[in-house]
């Protein structure tokens, strides 16, 4: 070994001291208290009172708005929608999240519904930030809908809001169904009423499967997702199984062109729907649909609404919003 | 160091060389002569330890060539390649400096090599825009920088105007001078004829003659060995080969 | 003969290869800087005079001399967020462009990179494995470690196909490397088929990101990255001779076959690390060596240290541009790479080269 080989060699190893002494202090900087995991099933061990939230998850901005704990929000996301007018800084980076403006912000918690990487959800916990993450897919029905509003409130001292929302989807749900199986069917020659949610036209035909919240809803309108017995959660049909189940209604993403179904080819040139035109489109309201909270008791009035010409009475919401929570009154 | 070939033969499809048998002094000459595809390449590259024979063995310096490690075996020879690959953006200098891997660098070394083939000032010249006899000269003063005792070197003339053919041949007897043992195939049965000490003449992969070249260079051998018939006529500087194109 | 006495021409040489070391210098300078700028890029704006006292933070025993006037969320935001990543780049970048310079030698072809051996084809199937069969058996970087340990094993597999005789013929390996990577792309694409709903999240890998890169990531791959780098830098005369040709290589003495599983292996091992954290990035491991032949020639001794310093530069300013230049998006770096790096290169060639490529 010449004497070149043995300085470089002492240059390297010094080096690897060098960096591995820089990680080990990085991995300690701060001196503050690692950020915890919270979800519906570790709700036992929530920390302090969060009083600074970054919400990524437009669900959970609507909840803590209807909570009343929309002053604890210090930052939102571009696919907020309700309440309206939000002037918060919107932290989303797609495809990922900003973490230099929930540092710069001093969040004590980030809410997301999407699972953003490993390394950043890491970083927030490194920093003390916790992160609470709200399931939006397979499994997400309205008991879960109700934990994790449930969540919320204990997380921000709002328990009291939380149960009355509870209490009002319950009755809400039960008077839904009641009215649905009450409705007169007979515009559609055949029951059980099949129907079909097309989320997206791109890449295949996505729709909602068991297990989700949208299934839900058919199953309180009194319709069968005709769907739901091929694959859970949110997935791509395969079109013959739509042209052989041949759905009566079709509930439309107000992303799909209506007039593409009746193209030639179409799985759905077939079927009654389309010859009879009970095709709708969640237009304005397309938010309210594919967020898993309380607002999707007022989808499942406006798909009553539609397929049965019915306006099923709701009790009154239990706390008093500037900003209503029901789009179906506003039309 | 002697070069010694026993009973060495080698064969792929469609070609069968040997059996051959000879060996090489220390301080001379040896010239491989022959038609395009009678072996003459392959059996420098059997010698240099690239191919491997199917029977039989060489030896250098009483060693076998196969049992030789790449470092050994440029210790002891160095090789001059009919085709160089010509590497990306490599300058004159870079091609030389490969060659001095074994020795280390020496720059006063590497630019008296240069020098002996005119070419000193081209060192920072790139390489792959030489002209094909420029790439010829380098590529000799490479292995006369690599320093080794044996030489082998596949046509090392070709591209080369007459001037350079003359430089290159007193750079040979040079080395020779100096000791080093040559082993070179080539076309030109004058210069063989005024430089090689040893001749082997090949046709088709078999061993048409081996010997001093006064007794083996014979207008016999040479027709035996090209499908051409060869008469000598006397020139300025003594007699001189010519084929007369009879077929 | 007289030649030698040249003075003159002595000391024109010398010039030259002090000009060499003065290029390799004022590059290095260059990185330093592009380092300190993009530490100032970022959504946040943080003054000057803070990132300041915050590098100063950092050293030992200076720290106690620094005001620190900053704010804890600025010191996370830099030390946290924006230094792993422009490391990350930096030894990532460096990684693609060392073993781009190594892997072009040993097959001495032009369009070769370290990809071409079945390395991104295999970092893809890890990741996407992990991502599509929902693996976290190894803890929250399984997918990195997949990435890496498949990456690697797909190189090894590669190798030993191409084995013939105990030696490696470059167009050979090449060749077992393309059918290889081939075959484990139709493995990814039907993994990718089985579960469609993971698509984005193997779409954003397969292009490549540094965000994702924190220190505890980024210390084994810069052990890595450093140490095989190095060792791939003490093989420079043997590329060298490798690149006229494996015969040529062996007469001067290089032990060939040793000198490319040494090589093969050790580029296997920075860049799988570096992409197992960065997802792949196309192009540097291709261009850096060419642009740097360009600067300084190919010798290795020059062409292997500048691909790394151009390479990590290079990613670093591409990564600049990725967070920057949408607010509220950070667009892909495969992308970037993509699009700011060809008409770069275009221009550089046309400026360059100087015949070098016409011979």
């Amino acid at each position: 070994m010449n004497k070149n080989v043995k300085i470089s060699i002492a240059v390297v190893v010094a080096l690897a001291v060098i960096i591995g002494g820089l990680v080990i202090l990085h991995e300690n900087a701060g001196g503050r208290a690692k950020g915890v995991i919270i979800t519906i099933d570790t709700m036992d061990n929530i920390p302090n009172k969060l009083t600074r939230i970054v919400s990524l998850d437009p669900a959970a901005t609507a909840t803590l708005y209807a909570l009343g704990a929309y002053s604890d929000l210090i930052a939102g996301n571009s696919y907020d929608t309700y309440p309206p007018n939000e002037t918060l800084p919107n932290v989303t980076d797609y495809p990922s999240m900003d973490l230099e403006q929930i540092f710069n912000l001093s969040a004590d918690a980030v809410i997301s519904f999407d699972n953003y990487s490993e390394s950043q959800i890491s970083q927030l916990l490194n920093n003390g930030i916790d992160y609470v993450f709200l399931s939006a897919g397979a499994g997400v029905n309205f008991s879960v809908i109700e934990r994790q509003n449930t969540l919320l409130g204990e997380l921000t001292g709002k328990e009291a809001n939380a149960t009355l929302i509870n209490q009002w989807m319950n009755t809400s749900l039960s008077t839904l169904r009641s009215d649905a199986l009450s409705y007169d069917k007979s515009m559609y020659n055949g029951t059980p009423l099949r129907g079909f949610y097309l989320l997206s036209s791109e890449g295949g035909y996505w729709t909602a499967g068991n297990d989700t919240f949208i299934n839900s809803y058919f199953e309180y309108a009194d319709i069968v997702n005709i769907a739901a017995p091929y694959d859970t959660g949110f997935y791509s049909i395969n079109p013959e199984n739509i042209a052989n189940d041949s759905p009566q209604v079709i509930i439309l993403d107000d992303s799909v062109n209506a007039s593409s179904l009746n193209a030639s080819g179409s799985p759905f040139q077939s079927s009654p729907a389309v010859a009879n035109n009970k095709i709708y489109t969640t237009v304005n309201n397309e938010n309210m649909f594919t967020e898993p909270n309380f607002r999707d008791i007022f989808a499942i009035q406006w798909i009553i609404f539609v397929v049965y010409g019915q306006n099923p009475v709701l009790p009154s919401f239990p706390i008093n919003l500037t900003y209503n929570p029901n789009p179906n009154e506003v039309i | 160091m002697k070069v010694e070939l026993d009973s060495v033969t080698f064969s792929v499809p469609s070609f069968e060389l040997g059996p051959l048998n000879f060996s090489i002094e220390e301080g001379t000459i040896t010239a491989i002569i022959g038609k395009n595809g009678s072996g003459k390449s392959t059996t420098l590259k059997l010698i240099h330890g690239d191919l491997r024979p199917d029977t039989g063995s060489i030896r250098i310096d009483g060693s076998k060539v196969s049992s030789l490690s790449s470092s050994q075996l440029a210790e002891k020879t160095s090789f001059v390649w009919q085709e160089i690959y010509s590497p990306m953006s490599f300058s004159v200098r870079d091609v030389m400096n490969v060659s001095g891997y074994k020795r280390g660098f020496d720059e006063d070394r590497m630019m008296m090599a240069l020098d002996e083939v005119g070419l000193a000032s081209f060192i920072d010249r790139d390489f792959s825009v030489l002209s094909g006899g420029e790439r010829r000269l380098v590529t000799l003063a490479a292995a006369i920088y690599q320093d080794s005792e044996i030489m082998i070197m596949d046509e090392p003339t070709n591209f080369l105007d007459i001037d350079n053919q003359i430089l290159v041949y007193k750079i040979m007897k040079r080395l020779k001078m100096a000791g080093k043992t040559l082993i070179l195939s080539m076309h030109d049965l004058d210069a063989v004829h005024h430089l090689a000490d040893f001749v082997l003449i090949l046709r088709n992969g078999n061993n048409i003659a081996w010997g001093r070249t006064i007794s083996t260079l014979t207008i016999e051998n040479l027709n035996k060995a090209f499908n051409v018939s060869f008469q000598t006529y006397d020139t300025v500087n003594g007699s001189s080969f010519v084929g007369s194109y009879k077929g | 003969m007289h030649v030698i006495g040249n003075e003159r021409l002595r000391a024109f040489v010398q010039r030259r290869r002090e000009m060499k070391y003065a290029w390799v210098g004022f590059l290095f300078l260059l990185l330093i800087i592009v380092i300190i700028l993009s530490d100032f890029i970022g959504s946040v704006r943080i003054p000057l005079l803070n990132i300041l006292e915050i590098y100063g933070s950092q050293i030992p025993y200076l720290s106690h001399f620094v005001p620190h006037n900053y704010t804890s969320a600025q010191e996370q935001i830099i030390v946290q967020l924006r230094e792993p990543e422009i490391l990350g780049g930096l030894i990532i970048g460096a990684s693609l462009g060392i073993g781009g310079a190594a892997i072009q030698s040993i097959f001495r072809n032009p369009i070769s990179e370290p990809y071409v051996i079945g390395l991104s084809s295999g970092a893809s199937l890890g990741a996407v494995s992990a991502i599509v069969l929902g693996l976290t058996f190894l803890g929250i970087y399984t997918q990195q470690i997949m990435a890496f340990v498949f990456g690697l094993s797909i190189v090894f597999i590669v190798y030993f196909l191409a084995l013939k005789e105990g030696r490696i013929h470059p167009t050979y390996l090449l060749l077992t490397g393309v059918a290889i990577s081939f075959f484990i792309s139709a493995i990814v694409a039907l993994l990718l088929f089985t579960n469609l709903n993971l698509q984005g999240e193997a779409f954003f890998w397969l292009l490549g990101s540094l965000e994702n890169i924190n220190w505890t990531l980024l210390y084994p791959v810069a052990i890595v990255v450093l140490i095989a780098s190095y060792v791939i830098y003490l093989q420079h005369r043997e590329l060298d001779a490798i690149q006229m040709g494996d015969m040529h290589a062996r007469s001067v003495g290089v032990n060939v076959e040793r000198t490319k599983r040494l090589t093969i292996f050790l580029v296997a091992l920075s860049v799988s690390a570096s992409v197992s954290i960065s997802g792949l990035i196309g192009f540097v491991g291709l261009v850096m060596p060419h642009l740097s032949r360009m600067l300084l020639g190919g010798s290795n001794k020059y062409v292997i240290p500048v691909s790394g310093i151009l390479g990590a530069m290079f990613l670093i300013c591409a990564d600049d541009i990725a967070r920057g230049i949408v607010s509220g998006v950070v667009i892909p770096i495969g992308i970037v790479t993509g699009i700011i790096g060809v008409p770069f290169l275009l221009y550089f060639m046309r400026r360059l080269t100087g015949g070098r490529y016409e011979g």
